[in-house]
């Protein structure tokens, strides 16, 4: 029973980390596709200047700032959740495993990761907060301008490559 | 697409609105929203469910690593157990959804800053009370479930320590959500700059 439980544990705490690392490259890549597109320059039928649905990135042009902007937001809400669950299956993950002093070198790996997490929480607040904002202008007024995007390509990739970084000290806490 | 639109030229009603002019329903359009109530209240919901989750997995990160670095988690942790501990968190993690909704309210952390620290941070300590209230009140009633399973009922005692105990949680609590606050005011701050001012390009 025990057993079984620690692998669910185990279990949630990489799937977590998956859609984490997933959705943020997700978001990169989204943001990338819509470049300094300005959504305000497409036609008010949901085309852009080229006749072409404004959020249809089926053709392999990238997505529209809009939607781009409204994945980020979905992103957002599983983020948390995701960020909720991978803590609290991590100090499970701990308790099964049996916590290392901090002087030895599994227990300095893990101050190192703890430390980078928290470090990694708190920016991502900022992000969250910044998509909000940005979803907030987009739905009472024009869409979102070219510099919120920049800001939200930059975020994500430091998104993806902070999670990276994450996932390479579990792999040393794990198999080191 | 992105390099299609550079030469596009931009629709009449979307430009240069402020974000405080009344909804430009044309442009929300454009955008790919419709400017309902409903979307406008997603961000909201957005930013409460983030704070929330933000403030008790800091909260829970940092207790962790203060006990890792002075070497008490191992006791607590197996003490603990991994059900209770997750059934704990999750409870916590409910307890900051509700307190985070109460302190927001409609206006949200930026209407929050607006209406100033004193208003801000007697909201953090609003919501921290709550949360760490409700969090020793439930562990109150866990323990007189225990005691009444096993064919006890300390009623004095437990009112007593109940009380005392609910209200030293919700003093904590309150200490803890004026550094949230203080925490959630500055990055909401932070990330305002962060977006309106240009960014160099790449």
């Amino acid at each position: 029973m025990a057993s079984a439980l620690h692998l669910v544990v185990r279990l949630v705490h990489v799937l977590g980390m998956a859609v984490l690392l997933g959705g943020a490259a997700l978001a990169w890549d989204a943001f990338r596709g819509a470049g300094d597109h300005d959504a305000s320059a497409d036609a008010p039928d949901g085309t852009d200047a080229d006749g072409n649905d404004a959020d249809d990135d089926s053709e392999g042009a990238g997505t529209s700032g809009s939607g781009a902007l409204r994945l980020a937001g979905h992103y957002e809400w599983v983020f948390w959740a995701a960020m909720g669950l991978l803590v609290v299956t991590g100090v499970g993950n701990l308790g099964a495993l049996g916590p290392p002093g901090p002087g030895t070198p599994w227990g300095r790996v893990l101050t190192v990761k703890l430390l980078v997490v928290t470090a990694f929480v708190l920016g991502s607040f900022i992000r969250t907060l910044a998509v909000v904002d940005l979803r907030a202008r987009a739905t009472t007024g024009p869409a979102d301008g070219a510099d919120g995007r920049r800001f939200c390509r930059r975020a994500y990739a430091a998104t993806a490559w902070s999670l990276v970084a994450v996932v390479a000290l579990a792999e040393v806490l794990a198999h080191g | 697409m992105a390099d299609g639109e550079a030469s596009g030229e931009p629709s009449g009603g979307a430009g240069g609105g402020s974000g405080g002019a009344p909804v430009d329903r044309e442009s929300a359009d454009v955008a790919g929203e419709v400017g309902t109530v409903e979307d406008q209240e997603r961000p909201a919901r957005l930013e409460r469910w983030a704070l929330a989750t933000f403030a008790v997995v800091t909260f829970g990160l940092v207790l962790v690593l203060v006990g890792h670095l002075h070497d008490a988690l191992a006791g607590p942790l197996s003490d603990l157990g991994t059900l209770p501990g997750v059934l704990l968190f999750g409870y916590l993690w409910a307890l900051s959804v509700a307190g985070v909704r109460v302190a927001l309210g409609d206006g949200g952390l930026r209407g929050l800053r607006a209406a100033g620290t004193v208003r801000l941070l007697g909201r953090g300590a609003a919501a921290g009370a709550v949360v760490g209230g409700g969090f020793v009140l439930a562990l109150v009633f866990v323990v007189l479930g225990q005691a009444l399973l096993s064919g006890q009922f300390p009623l004095a005692g437990l009112l007593l320590y109940g009380s005392i105990g609910t209200a030293i949680g919700a003093l904590v609590g309150s200490v803890v959500g004026v550094v949230f606050a203080v925490v959630a005011g500055g990055f909401s701050a932070a990330s305002d700059a962060l977006v309106e001012q240009p960014a160099a390009e790449d």
